[in-house]
């Protein structure tokens, strides 16, 4: 069917689409070790990992599904308003995941040696605009 | 909002007078976790809840100053959950020994730091707490806190 054909070609072209902002996101960080969307069942939307990280994306996407919900579920319980992001610091990394839509969220890893807590937040807060300006909207 | 920073003590030790410390003492774990709990809550602006709790969700000593409508006991709970699974997603990721957790929402913000292996320390501010003092607070008295819980066992 052409209306079905079609629909899938702009699903394609917009998951292209979001494809591409990662990979440029990724580009752009310094010290990321990786980078993607996930949606909230843990399944990996874009994921970017730099050549030489040894991230195992998929087992990253599935934990921290896990974390986002948990903070969302905290801050509704706390009467905190909606989570709006979240970093585990630990000796070696940050680990940053910020909600984009109540379905997807973005989550960066970064090498703590080579940025810092505030580069950290504040190239999230940026990148997060632009993967969700490329995010697919359902209708 | 700004913050007064001429209230901020550390670094400077507060010199504790012969008869303050044996007050100290009379009070016991409790007493002395309640005041170092009360005097972090003076140098934030913004504070809802500081509470310090087992990884288990049970409150050890919560502080909520007043006008705050946070339940303490149930924010003890919901941040020892995401105590343990920050822990376990650093594990996982093998990203080394968890440091701190700090979590944004649209009106609030929530730091939680571990205090050894079983007990967290944490506070609860509003979104507009300035981050830097919120942690600076935390990371100061986190070992004092720690002395304070040890001192119980």
């Amino acid at each position: 069917m052409a209306v079905e054909e079609e629909n899938k070609e702009t699903e394609e072209t917009k998951k292209r689409s979001i494809g591409e902002v990662v990979e440029e996101v990724a580009s752009m960080t310094e010290g990321l070790l990786g980078v993607g969307v996930m949606d909230m069942e843990g399944v990996p939307v874009a994921v970017v990992t730099p050549p030489g990280s040894t991230l195992n994306a998929e087992l990253a996407a599935a934990q921290l599904a896990v974390v986002v919900r948990l903070c969302s579920l905290t801050a509704d319980k706390l009467k905190l308003g909606d989570f709006d992001e979240n970093l585990i610091t630990t000796a070696s990394r940050y680990i940053l995941t910020k909600a984009l839509t109540p379905d997807f969220y973005l989550a960066m890893i970064l090498s703590k040696e080579s940025t810092t807590l505030g580069m950290a937040r504040l190239v999230a807060r940026e990148h997060a605009a632009r993967v969700y300006k490329a995010l697919p909207k359902f209708e | 909002m700004m913050a007064d920073l001429s209230r901020f003590t550390w670094g400077k030790k507060k010199k504790i007078e012969p008869e303050e410390k044996d007050e100290m003492k009379e009070k016991g774990t409790e007493g002395n976790l309640n005041s170092i709990l009360k005097e972090m809550a003076e140098q934030v602006d913004g504070l809802l809840c500081i509470a310090v709790a087992g990884s288990d969700g049970v409150a050890i000593s919560t502080y909520v100053p007043p006008g705050s409508m946070l339940n303490a006991e149930l924010a003890a709970v919901q941040l020892a959950s995401i105590f343990r699974i920050s822990r376990t997603t650093s594990d996982k990721l093998k990203a080394g020994e968890l440091e701190d957790n700090l979590l944004t929402s649209t009106a609030g913000q929530i730091l939680i730091r571990p205090l050894g292996e079983e007990s967290y320390l944490a506070m609860v501010t509003t979104r507009d707490a300035p981050l830097g003092i919120v942690r600076l607070v935390v990371k100061s008295y986190a070992s004092k806190v720690e002395q304070a819980l040890g001192k119980g066992n």
